[in-house]
C-alpha cells in the first residue's frame, strides 16, 4: 500500500461508478425493477393501509437490493479480477464495495419511498426519523449482502445462491427495520428507537467485523 | 472416539427415556368451584384433582390467606380418587387487609403429600384482626411430606412437562454441534487441510438433524400447551430461519465443484452463519412478545418449572444427547472420509 488508503477507496468507488455508468442497463434495470414493482403494488391495492405499506416498502426494497448487490462482484471476473487482486488490498475492495452498495441501496430506498408516496399516499408521520431508518437500514443491508454476494459469485447460478444465502441472514435486520419504521408511522404506542437502533448497529458491526476477517480468504479464490 | 463415551451416551439417553416417561406426575389441583366466597358464610367447595389417591388416604383441606394463616375445612367428603367436596366455615373476621383477598388451596394427605393451587379463591372480607382463632398460623400445622419420586404438576403443562428432556436437550446439543462446526471451520481457514472441513460439515449435518428434531418436538409440545403446532411465535419463526441458514450452507457446498475452493468458501460462510444464528435465537426473541419460556419476559428453567427431581433426568439427558451428537458426527465424518479415499482410488 503505497497510496493513501482513503484515496484508494475513493478511486475504487469511482471505478465502480464509471463501469456502471458506461453500461447503463445494469443501473437502469434495477431502478426500472423498483418502479415496476411499486406500480404493481399500486395497481393491486386499491386502498392501502399503513401496515401493508410498511411491509411492501421493505419487501420491494429488499428484492431490489438483492438484484443490485449481486452484480457487484459479478463484473469482476477472470482477468480483470486478477488485475485488481494484484493492485489493491482486499480490505479496500470490501470497504469500497460496501460504501458503493450503501449509496446504491440508499438511492433505491429513496426512489421507492418517493414512488410509493406518489402512487399511494405518504403514510410516514415522522419523515426525518424515517429517513434515518432508511440510512441505517441501507448500511446494515449493504454490509450483510456485500459479503454474501462475494460468496455467491463463487458458485454456479449466483443469483439463486444470493437469494438462498442472503435472505435468511438479513431477516433479523429486515425485522428490526420494519419495527423501526412502524414507529415512525405512529403504529406503535411507545416508540423504542433507541434499543432498535442499538440492535441494528450491533448486528451491522458484528457482520462488518466478520466480513473484514473472512473477505481476504474469499477474495483469494 | 472412546468406547466408554459411546456406552455413556446410549445409557444416559436410555435412562432419560425410561425415567422421563415412567416417573409419575405429582398430585395437583385442576379446578375449584366456586371461586368467590364471602367472609361470615358457609361454603361447600367442589375440588377436582389430578393423580391423587383420596379413597385410600383421607385428605385434609386448608385455605391459606394473608400472613401465612390457614383455615381448615370443617368436613371433607371424598367423592372419588380425584374429586372431593370440602365444607368451609368462613368466620366474620379475617386476618390481613380488608377488601378482596387471594386464597391458596392446600390439600394434604399421607399418600400424595401436598397439592397447592395459588390464587384458587377470592375472599371478600370487611372486618379484619391480627389474630383470629379459626385461622391458624402456618407454623402450628403439621403437613405430611410425600416421599416418592415425582415430577411437579403444573397447570396447562400437565404430562407434557416431560418433553423438556427431549426438546430442550436436543436444542442444547444442536447449539454445541453448530459451535464445534464453526470452530472446525476456523481451524480449516487457519491451518488448512480438508479434514477440518469434512469435520465441520459432519457437525453441521448432525446439528441440522437435531435442530429439526428439536423443532418437531417443540411443535408437538406447542400443540398441547399453546393450542396449535405453529402459532407464528417469534421463537418458532426465528428457529425455522436458523435452520434455513444452515440448509443454505449445504446448497452452497453443492454449488461449487472444485474441492479446495468449496471447502474454503463453505468454511467462511459457516462462520458467518453461526454468528448470524446468535441474534436470531437469543437476541430478537427476547425483545418481542413471545409465548416461549425465556423470551418476552417469561421465565425459563426456573425452580417453578424444573425441580430437583427433574434436574436428575434433565442434565443427564442434555449430556447424553450432546455425546450422541458427537458420536454421530464422528461416524459421518469417517463415512465422508472413506467415500473420498474411495473416489481418489477410483480416479487413479
Amino acid at each position: 500500500m503505497s497510496d493513501f488508503t482513503l484515496n484508494q477507496v475513493l478511486r475504487y468507488i469511482q471505478k465502480d461508478w464509471s463501469i456502471d455508468w458506461k453500461n447503463k442497463f445494469s443501473l437502469g434495470g434495477i431502478i426500472l425493477y423498483i418502479i415496476t414493482a411499486t406500480f404493481i403494488v399500486f395497481l393491486s391495492f386499491s386502498n392501502i393501509e399503513a401496515e401493508a405499506w410498511n411491509s411492501l416498502f421493505w419487501i420491494i426494497l429488499l428484492f431490489g437490493i438483492l438484484n443490485g448487490v449481486v452484480k457487484s462482484f459479478l463484473q469482476e471476473s477472470g482477468r480483470r479480477k486478477l488485475y485488481y487482486f494484484q493492485l489493491v488490498d482486499p480490505y479496500i475492495v470490501l470497504v469500497s464495495k460496501v460504501i458503493y452498495n450503501f449509496l446504491l441501496t440508499l438511492l433505491m430506498a429513496l426512489i421507492t419511498f418517493a414512488l410509493l408516496s406518489i402512487f399511494t399516499a405518504n403514510m410516514v408521520d415522522e419523515v426525518g426519523m424515517f429517513l434515518g431508518v432508511i440510512i441505517a437500514g441501507s448500511l446494515a443491508l449493504s454490509i450483510a449482502l456485500t459479503f454474501i454476494s462475494a460468496i455467491s459469485v463463487q458458485g454456479q447460478q449466483s443469483a439463486t445462491l444470493m437469494a438462498i444465502l442472503g435472505l435468511p441472514v438479513v431477516i433479523p435486520i429486515v425485522l428490526t427495520l420494519v419495527k423501526l419504521s412502524r414507529n415512525t408511522m405512529g403504529l406503535v404506542m411507545e416508540p423504542t428507537y433507541k434499543t432498535d437502533f442499538l440492535i441494528l448497529g450491533a448486528i451491522s458491526l458484528i457482520l462488518l467485523g466478520l466480513s473484514l476477517w473472512l473477505f481476504p480468504i474469499i477474495w483469494k479464490e | 472416539m472412546k468406547t466408554w463415551v459411546k456406552i455413556l451416551a446410549v445409557s444416559l439417553i436410555v435412562y432419560s427415556f425410561i425415567a422421563g416417561l415412567l416417573v409419575p406426575l405429582g398430585p395437583g389441583i385442576k379446578k375449584v368451584s366456586p371461586i368467590k366466597v364471602v367472609a361470615g358464610n358457609q361454603q361447600i367447595l367442589d375440588i377436582w384433582t389430578y393423580n391423587t389417591h383420596y379413597s385410600s388416604s383421607k385428605p385434609t383441606v386448608f385455605l391459606k390467606g394473608e400472613h401465612d394463616h390457614l383455615l381448615k375445612a370443617t368436613s371433607v367428603e371424598v367423592v372419588g380418587d380425584q374429586k372431593i367436596k370440602a365444607l368451609f366455615n368462613f368466620p366474620k373476621i379475617t386476618p390481613g387487609t380488608p377488601g378482596i383477598q387471594d386464597l391458596t388451596l392446600v390439600i394434604n394427605n399421607q399418600k400424595d403429600g401436598n397439592s397447592i393451587l395459588p390464587g384458587a379463591l377470592f375472599l371478600s372480607t370487611d372486618e379484619v384482626s391480627a389474630s383470629v382463632p379459626q385461622w391458624i398460623p402456618l407454623d402450628q400445622i403439621k403437613l405430611e411430606k410425600a416421599t416418592f419420586f415425582k415430577f411437579p404438576y403444573r397447570k396447562i403443562l400437565e404430562e407434557t412437562i416431560r418433553n423438556i428432556y427431549f426438546h430442550v436437550s436436543l436444542w442444547f446439543a444442536m447449539i454445541l454441534l453448530f459451535l464445534l462446526s464453526m470452530i472446525r471451520s476456523i481451524q480449516h481457514l487457519r491451518v488448512g487441510g480438508i479434514r477440518f472441513d469434512q469435520q465441520a460439515r459432519s457437525y453441521a449435518e448432525v446439528g441440522i438433524l437435531f435442530g429439526m428434531m428439536g423443532l418437531v418436538t417443540g411443535m408437538l409440545w406447542a400443540t398441547y400447551t399453546w393450542g396449535a403446532p405453529w402459532s407464528f411465535d417469534i421463537k418458532q419463526n426465528m428457529s425455522a430461519v436458523a435452520l434455513l441458514i444452515y440448509l443454505a450452507y449445504f446448497v452452497l457446498r453443492s454449488s461449487i465443484d472444485d474441492n479446495d475452493k468449496k471447502s474454503r468458501i463453505a468454511a467462511a460462510y459457516n462462520i458467518f452463519a453461526f454468528v448470524a444464528l446468535i441474534p436470531l435465537l437469543f437476541v430478537i426473541p427476547r425483545l418481542v412478545d413471545s409465548l416461549h419460556p425465556g423470551n418476552g419476559g417469561n421465565p425459563a428453567l426456573g425452580s417453578d418449572d424444573l425441580d430437583n427431581t427433574m434436574r436428575m433426568v434433565f442434565y443427564p439427558a442434555v449430556v447424553g444427547w450432546m455425546l450422541m451428537g458427537l458420536w454421530m458426527a464422528n461416524l459421518l465424518y469417517r463415512y465422508h472420509r472413506v467415500n473420498e479415499l474411495f473416489l481418489e482410488k477410483a480416479n487413479t
